[in-house]
């Protein structure tokens, strides 16, 4: 699906990572670790297409809808969790009843009505998880998804992970968490 | 299409309840346009004279309250980051923005200039330039208020104005003029005229520029 040749980012004359090749085809779940500073969130931002300006190649060998989560939300902090999600850009058409679904799941039913700005961090990250869950994309780059979760939600979102892969999805996610979980790690380390 | 819909009631709502983007600039304009009366002069002659120039200055500064927040908000919630993986017409979404600001910023302010009118005893014959004048040029002036927004992402709160302001001259010129010629029965339509194909040659080229100015930002 997603290829890279020698690809190179540099910022204030100084390479964030460098001549990182590599080919995103075999696995379905890819995880990018590295210390603060390594490139993770700036390797997601070129494969999602918001960085243009790096060097070497990036190519796709098809036409492929993309889900990107950065470390800010989007969410609007007028709009109800219900009304964020409805308006998601990321998400094509969708009904009330699958919001309400995936609110339910997520245990943000009774504040679905709340504007986000009286949510807590930690419900805004859930509101971006369901999301998350409702998108039909086929490439997912998720910044630090994990970070800042209850060992419930860590759980759920494990579960969505799981859906997605068996819908043939690919993830693309990033992590501090190096622990040893089934994925292919991309040590953004080894690229400074 | 169903995609630009989406944004189109998205954006609506988020102005629609962020009451500071119609009500700031519609108390700034009411506060300004009865002040002068008692600040300059309570002469109908005097501000008879004064009036073109000074509803479409004061409709001019009222405006650019708003200019700031067509992007800001997106730029710091991560929005912008967002559109700019969806892949999708950048132009088309820039666009709906400008309108969206348009319409809470500028119309009510279009609006309420009928009574600046009386206030300021501009002639009634004056009425229909005033209303044409900023009907066309307004819409003008939100897309060098989103140029000079994209430009000063980030930067302090003095940039854009600074930007916009001098990009603005020939509207309020075109505008103040149009009013003048009505009031002394000189056909203004060329005035309107010109101002229609300023906005029709301008909405493409602030269109792209707008969205050049955002990646920059990311880039």
């Amino acid at each position: 699906m997603l290829k890279t040749a020698n690809l190179s980012y540099k910022f204030d004359d100084k390479y964030i990572f460098s001549n990182l090749s590599f080919e995103f085809a075999n696995d379905s779940v890819f995880k990018l670790v590295g210390d603060n500073g390594s490139g993770k969130s700036t390797l997601l931002k070129i494969l999602s297409g918001i960085y243009k300006n790096y060097e070497g190649y990036l190519s796709s060998s098809e036409d492929y809808l993309v889900f990107y989560s950065g470390h800010k939300t989007g969410l609007k902090n007028n709009l109800s969790a219900r009304e964020n999600i409805y308006f998601d850009i990321r998400l094509s058409k969708i009904s009330h009843s699958q919001i309400n679904s995936a609110l339910k799941q997520l245990d943000l039913i009774d504040y679905s009505d709340i504007q986000s700005a009286y949510l807590s961090e930690g419900q805004k990250r859930k509101i971006n998880i369901a999301s998350f869950m409702l998108s039909t994309a086929d490439l997912y780059l998720l910044d630090e998804p994990f970070n800042n979760l209850d060992r419930k939600t860590t759980d759920f979102l494990q579960e969505i992970f799981d859906m997605k892969i068996n819908a043939g999805a690919k993830i693309i996610f990033s992590s501090h968490d190096r622990s040893n979980d089934d994925f292919p790690l991309i040590d953004m380390n080894l690229f400074n | 299409m169903i995609y630009f819909t989406k944004i189109l009631k998205k954006e609506f709502l988020i102005y629609s309840r962020k009451s500071s983007s119609f009500i700031g600039p519609v108390v700034f304009f009411l506060i300004s346009i009865s002040l002068y009366p008692i600040g300059i002069s309570n002469d109908p002659d005097i501000l008879k004279n004064l009036a073109p120039g000074l509803i479409w200055i004061t409709v001019l500064l009222s405006t650019l309250i708003s200019f700031q927040n067509i992007f800001s908000e997106d730029y710091e919630d991560g929005s912008i980051e967002l559109l700019l993986a969806s892949g999708q017409n950048l132009s088309l979404i820039v666009l709906i923005k400008i309108f969206v600001n348009w319409v809470f910023s500028c119309l009510p302010i279009i609006i309420l200039s009928v009574f600046s009118v009386f206030l300021l005893y501009l002639p009634l014959e004056g009425l229909k330039p005033l209303i044409i004048s900023l009907l066309i040029g307004t819409p003008t002036i939100c897309l060098f208020g989103a140029l000079a927004g994209a430009l000063s992402l980030g930067k302090n709160s003095i940039t854009g104005p600074a930007l916009m302001l001098p990009l603005s001259l020939p509207v309020l010129i075109l505008g103040t003029q149009a009013i003048n010629y009505s009031l002394n029965d000189i056909n203004f339509s060329s005035n309107i005229l010109l101002l229609t194909a300023i906005l029709i040659f301008l909405l493409p080229i602030i269109l792209f520029a707008s969205v050049g100015a955002l990646k920059l930002h990311f880039n």
